[in-house]
């Protein structure tokens, strides 16, 4: 049995960002399972059980399909030879690693090796090898997570050139004046839309909605035609509208800074854009819960989800089966009485997570981190759906021309363009904290509680964790 | 006090298995009856159908005047001593032996004390009484489970193999204790034993049983002497009845190493009464004797094997490719391989109809008793 | 302990705790030769190591705002963590939402799967099939399990919601709804692992002698009679390792609520392993969660013992 994931082979890479795909993913079984009853579902144990990578962990994501890849390099190859444990899996997997193919056959003296480790459990494993000092030469950290790796990590300032980046996006791994990682990309979320939904109920899909107005009128139409019009999601994801939203309203999330953080959601920016979310149910955009997301979008029943970059290389991978429709994507920044334009959006950074590497290899990093995040950007734009993190590969040509453009990535290089780049605020506890608040903003979609209060208790729970 | 009477009383599982084939039977109030035969022979099956744990298939069951086929075991009257004894494990001794008491009677706590101390004394366990079954000996705990019968004060007391968990001299012990606690009690008893010894030495009448059917009834010494069939004469006694297959010529039996004459009178009758050419002379070793060669009948043999067994010596001897045991006074000690003879009276065989295993004898004995009044 | 729980399948509960026992005594008659230390050391090393250690490390790191990274920098605060614990909203929280699973678990499991030991060995006939039937969900992983029943529970057109759709109005959303939540992963639960409690009860009624039983008959003693006299005392030995064991199963639920509803909504079946975890490997707070979880390891001692002295109390 296959199911598509709902979640991209890595976004988020910690599991709080995949908001349970478990309950959403199986919907197109159900129908089916209504037939057949209970012995029906027992018997189907047979099949989930039978999903790749299904461990201990409850991310089938990480199918151990996925981790078959990775880049063998012999004793011998070169005078570096340098670890590399990978969290890209998958669609943006096999681009990856043909990049760092191509760098060991051009390096003279480095080569770098590839082990691919489930996305989900990424960072316990990266952690627990780092307490047992196994950690590998070079690891990948999401900005978003850096911040309880910092104290053991390599600053790069002396091996790598930081002038080519785009500011925004370098500036997510800069602590006290020093660059913790080499930022590989930078990937938000947007809506991405069926086209065809879109001419059927009469809008132009030439001609996406750029604010809360535009927005909402299309998801009505949209539901006149009778589909669902939009899926803000469950769990992580819907931090992603909703905290750009709150951005886009004069407000960070929280504020403040290691050791002193403070909530700064509970006010009446904070209700503007929660609110929204029950709307969506009550509009009938959306069912109440979010069994039809992803897998829905694909199956042509929805106008719109909230996705992110990697959704382009499962489009690329699956040679265009998986969305056989003409789709698009659209910026997320829609908030109500917007006052300026902001995304969510993280990045994929490389790191070094261990301080004794002798100076050979540390300008080897170098090298590598340089080939790969600036040299190779366009390629790992074009190919991962990711948006490049240099200044010059956003501004060339060359990925105005590759496939990925008119789908995904002129979208995202408008809100790179507008400087609309935000990032999720990172702290020792960011998973717990965005724990606390989606909680709460799930209870306002399923109409267990009104904006304000939602907002009070999320409030309190963020204040426990940061005390 | 009650008689305990079958009426052609059956026992078959699942419709095809017969574990007690139309048994009929009358006990009398007060009797002693022990039920002995090997395993698998019903005699567990006709004693559990009596306390009303197994189903009557068929036929009438009475205790007393009463039919009890569908009557609930706590109703007939009935107290059961099993063979492990069955005693609750958790429960101190008085309590297992006012248990029944306080379930099936509304007797006073002080009359319910009252029987328990009577019994107790009965079975001198009076000390144990606050004991846990698992802190007795085996011996206590036979006596317990007897007094857990005792107050029930029933009609008939069903005891299944009671003693065959105790070792050898303790069972002597207490079947003697068991044999005085009935004479005292006059009660019904009805005793299950694959014991020979035991039905022999406890009961006022045995009944022997095999393949689900009654073999023979009677008492002890009637069973011992006059068994009915090769089975029952097989069964009674030890050692063994020797067996040996014969055929009758004129007025001789001859076996495969030996002749033997019989009166002509008896042989007569004999030849009258049976039904095959083939016939099996039984004896029992305690009545063959070593004799002088030359006497009359005497038959040669040779000496196996002999055993003392205190104060008698069992002499195993071969005639010819035969074997036979010999049952001789303890200071009689024939050398083994020695060559000797023996000889046995004619009222002292036993003779068998080869194909339906019948004592010919005890019916040509009986009609020779009848003639010679 | 593994092969008590198989000798327990063989030869009945009773016998295999008395074996176990008899093996222990032996063991330690046994301690005085050099041979004998030898045969155990490997059962040592693994013991001190895996057991022993972390127990005593655990202890240790829950005195220290620990540092996983750099354990030297770690900074001894003596029962400071423990401190923080009580005053803890979250923690309490969690412990709250696991008593509550437990409340909802335990009775079940162990009266249920009592009742169909009882009644499946009754039915003589078809007990294999029975046996395996109940025993069939036992072999499933947790993610399975909690597969089936996201399944099951969904709700949009969720089987049990659907069916309910036909008797009442709006059923229950079950795992979106603080009320629901919890008690649709207690009946995944249940579902799930009654059957090591049905199997070894099962095995446990099938140890106590049917004289007795016959014996009972002849006092006369009714069906209830012979179940509250007989079976039950008889049965206490493994019932009292049945209770103690699911107890502190429930106590440590995890995969389930972590599956089925990531601790939501509103955190409400957020259990304490769950939060252990997160202070842990979310929050890289060790220290913290090595309290967290001595806290849980002396409740579940508590519980255990009291258990343990409530239900031999008669002895």
């Amino acid at each position: 049995m296959t199911m598509q994931g709902d979640s991209p082979t890595d976004e988020g890479s910690s599991r709080q960002y995949t908001d349970r795909p478990v309950r959403s993913r199986l919907n197109n079984r159900r129908r089916f399972l209504q037939g057949v009853g209970v012995t029906g579902a027992v018997g189907l144990a047979g099949c989930v059980g039978s999903l790749p990578g299904f461990g201990d962990d409850d991310e089938p994501e990480a199918g151990e399909e996925d981790l078959e890849g990775g880049v063998e390099v012999d004793e011998g190859d070169a005078d570096v030879i340098l670890r590399l444990d990978s969290l890209l899996t998958g669609g943006d997997g096999d681009p990856f690693e043909a990049m760092v193919e191509d760098f060991n056959a051009q390096s003279d003296n480095v080569a770098v090796e590839v082990t691919r480790v489930p996305w989900d459990e990424y960072y316990d494993q990266l952690f627990t090898a780092m307490t047992a000092d196994e950690a590998p030469d070079i690891g990948f950290s999401h900005s978003s997570q850096i911040v309880p790796f910092l104290d053991n990590l390599t600053p790069l300032d002396d091996y790598v050139d930081y002038d080519p980046y785009v500011d925004q996006i370098v500036d997510s791994v800069e602590y006290e004046g020093q660059h913790y990682g080499a930022p590989l990309d930078t990937h938000m979320a947007a809506a991405y839309y069926n086209k065809e939904i879109y001419e059927e109920a009469g809008l132009d899909p030439e001609d996406p909605p750029s604010n809360w107005e535009e927005f909402a009128e299309a998801n009505d139409a949209i539901v006149d035609a009778g589909y669902y019009a939009f899926d803000y999601g469950t769990g992580m994801h819907i931090c992603r509208s909703w905290g750009g939203w709150l951005r886009s309203r004069g407000h960070e999330v929280i504020e403040g800074e290691e050791g002193n953080w403070e909530p700064n959601f509970n006010n009446e920016d904070g209700v503007a854009v929660t609110e929204p979310l029950r709307e969506a149910v009550e509009r009938d955009w959306t069912p109440t819960e979010d069994d039809n997301s992803w897998p829905s979008f694909v199956e042509g029943d929805f106008g719109a989800v909230v996705d992110g970059t990697w959704a382009w290389s499962r489009f690329r991978e699956g040679g265009g089966e998986e969305l056989d429709f003409d789709w698009g994507t659209y910026d997320l920044s829609l908030a109500p009485g917007k006052e300026e334009d902001w995304t969510m959006c993280d990045s994929h950074n490389l790191i070094v997570p261990q301080s004794d590497h002798s100076e050979e290899e540390l300008e080897g990093i170098g090298e590598f981190f340089e080939y790969m995040t600036q040299e190779r950007a366009v390629d790992w734009s074009a190919e991962a759906g990711h948006l490049a993190a240099t200044t010059e590969a956003l501004g060339s040509d060359e990925l105005r021309e590759r496939e990925a453009w008119d789908y995904s990535l002129h979208t995202f290089q408008d809100i790179a363009d507008n400087e609309e780049l935000y990032y999720w605020p990172a702290t020792q506890n960011t998973d717990e904290y965005s724990e606390a608040i989606y909680q709460s903003l799930e209870a306002v979609r399923y109409g267990q509680q009104d904006a304000q209060e939602a907002l009070d208790e999320a409030e309190q729970r963020c204040r426990d964790i940061f005390s | 006090m009650s008689s305990v009477r079958f009426d052609e009383v059956r026992k078959v599982y699942d419709d095809e298995i017969v574990a007690v084939d139309g048994c009929t039977l009358d006990i009398e109030d007060g009797e002693f009856v022990t039920i002995v035969g090997p395993s698998g022979s019903g005699k567990s099956t006709l004693l559990r159908m009596v306390a009303g744990l197994e189903d009557i298939t068929g036929g009438n069951l009475h205790i007393g005047d009463r039919r009890v086929n569908n009557v609930a075991p706590q109703n007939r009257g009935v107290a059961m001593v099993f063979q492990n004894y069955a005693l609750y494990p958790h429960m101190s001794v008085r309590k297992n032996m006012s248990y029944g008491l306080k379930l099936t009677t509304d007797l006073s706590d002080d009359e319910i004390e009252r029987r328990i101390m009577d019994a107790a004394e009965m079975m001198g366990i009076e000390d144990l009484l606050e004991d846990k079954p698992s802190q007795l000996s085996g011996g206590q705990q036979q006596r317990v489970a007897t007094g857990r019968a005792i107050v029930r004060e029933p009609d008939v007391f069903l005891m299944d193999e009671p003693l065959s968990n105790l070792d050898a001299k303790l069972r002597t012990h207490m079947r003697i204790e068991l044999q005085r606690l009935q004479e005292d009690l006059e009660t019904t008893t009805i005793y299950v034993t694959h014991d020979q010894e035991e039905a022999l030495t406890m009961s006022d009448r045995v009944v022997i049983l095999n393949h689900g059917e009654l073999q023979q009834v009677g008492t002890p010494e009637n069973v011992y002497h006059e068994p009915v069939n090769r089975f029952v004469a097989d069964f009674i006694g030890s050692p063994s009845m020797n067996f040996f297959d014969v055929e009758l010529h004129g007025t001789t039996l001859t076996g495969g190493a030996f002749t033997y004459d019989l009166p002509g009178d008896l042989a007569n009758r004999i030849q009258e009464r049976m039904q095959s050419e083939s016939l099996v002379l039984g004896v029992r070793p305690e009545h063959i004797k070593l004799s002088e060669p030359g006497v009359e009948n005497a038959i040669e043999a040779e000496v196996a094997v002999l055993e003392p067994v205190g104060s008698d010596n069992y002499v195993y001897i071969d005639i010819g490719d035969l074997e036979c045991t010999v049952r001789v006074p303890g200071d009689v000690k024939p050398e083994e391989g020695s060559r000797v003879h023996v000889t046995f009276d004619p009222t002292d065989i036993h003779l068998f109809d080869g194909e339906t295993s019948k004592n010919i004898m005890l019916e040509a004995k009986q009609v020779a008793s009848v003639d010679s009044v | 302990m593994l092969d008590l729980i198989a000798a327990m399948r063989t030869e009945g509960p009773r016998q295999a705790l008395n074996l176990w026992w008899q093996e222990m005594v032996d063991e330690y008659d046994r301690r005085e030769s050099a041979e004998g230390i030898l045969f155990a050391l490997p059962y040592l090393i693994a013991f001190v190591g895996f057991m022993l250690f972390p127990l005593l490390y655990g202890f240790y790191m829950s005195l220290y705002d620990w540092d996983a990274l750099n354990p030297e920098q770690s900074e001894f605060i003596g029962l400071g963590n423990y401190q923080t614990l009580v005053n803890d909203p979250r923690f309490w929280e969690a412990l709250w939402n696991t008593v509550w699973f437990v409340i909802l678990t335990v009775p079940p499991l162990v009266i249920l799967a009592l009742l169909l030991a009882l009644g499946v060995n009754r039915n003589v006939k078809g007990q294999t099939l029975l046996r395996t039937i109940f025993f069939s969900p036992y072999i499933l992983t947790v993610a399975v399990v909690s597969l089936i029943w996201v399944e099951l529970f969904a709700g949009e057109g969720g089987f049990i919601r659907y069916w309910l759709g036909f008797v009442m109005e709006d059923p229950p959303r079950f795992l979106i709804d603080p009320t629901w939540a919890m008690v649709s992963i207690a009946v995944a639960t249940v579902w799930w692992s009654i059957a090591f409690n049905f199997i070894i009860l099962l095995a446990a009624r099938q140890n106590v002698p049917d004289r007795l039983y016959e014996a009972a008959k002849l006092d006369g003693a009714s069906s209830y009679r012979m179940m509250r006299d007989i079976t039950i005392p008889q049965m206490r030995n493994p019932l009292i390792f049945v209770v103690i064991i699911t107890f502190v199963g429930s106590f440590q639920v995890f995969g389930q609520p972590y599956i089925m509803t990531d601790g939501g909504p509103r955190f409400s079946t957020h259990t304490i392993v769950m939060y252990l975890y997160t202070t842990g490997f979310a929050g890289r707070d060790f220290g913290y969660a090595a309290a967290i979880g001595y806290v849980l390891f002396l409740i579940l001692i508590t519980v255990s013992v009291v258990n343990y002295y409530v239900l031999s109390e008669n002895e």
